[in-house]
């Protein structure tokens, strides 16, 4: 494969993985929150 | 795809008669996944991390990433082999288990990344590579195989 190429699907990809990661822990974190506040108030 | 027939073969395979039964082999075959392991994640980190400029930084990155990429494949294979043996224990539990699978994909995602993308990438010299991007991939990479190791132990504790 071009290299060139290969670069931009690398950026594409890694950019999407790391949204993606960030995502599910802002999700997470929200989770945690929704349990604690339905735990202690 | 439903992988139950998978899970339940392997639940009444050999090696779970084995694996249920000898508690001792179960627990050298857990050292060498645990080994391995610790093996995969250093080479993981020594490569991602000597790609983002963070350290070694006096080793040209073609060496040590050429380097570590050899025993990441060796770990990857004694962890795969060691974590069959393991799996058929508790193969029932874990089909059953969503963060299993967790671990799986983030595996997957992992291997996929490393050999299609990042091996390929950096077989050229790496001073033809954008930084940043040398720099982005160190840290997707790190962050994939922190997601597997996160998602094994959360297999503990669920």
């Amino acid at each position: 494969m071009n290299k060139k190429k290969l670069e931009k699907i690398a950026i594409g990809l890694s950019c999407a993985i790391v949204v993606g990661w960030g995502i599910f822990w802002v999700l997470q974190i929200i989770d945690v929150r929704e349990m604690l506040e339905l735990a202690y108030g | 795809m439903d992988l139950l027939f998978f899970f339940e073969w392997l639940d009444t395979s050999a090696l779970a008669d084995i694996s249920k039964a000898y508690g001792g082999v179960f627990a050298v075959v857990e050292t060498f996944h645990t080994s391995a392991m610790v093996l995969l994640g250093g080479m993981i980190l020594t490569g991602d991390l000597r790609l983002m400029n963070v350290l070694m930084r006096d080793i040209p990155s073609e060496v040590v990433i050429r380097n570590t990429e050899k025993w990441f494949g060796f770990a990857l294979v004694v962890m795969i082999l060691s974590g069959i043996f393991m799996m058929s224990a508790v193969a029932m539990k874990l089909y059953y288990n969503v963060f299993f699978f967790s671990k799986m994909v983030g595996l997957a995602t992992g291997v996929f990344f490393f050999y299609v993308i990042r091996k390929p990438l950096l077989n050229q010299e790496h001073a033809l590579i954008n930084p940043w991007t040398l720099k982005l991939i160190g840290g997707t990479s790190i962050l994939i195989w922190l997601s597997v190791a996160a998602s094994g132990r959360w297999i503990g504790f669920s």
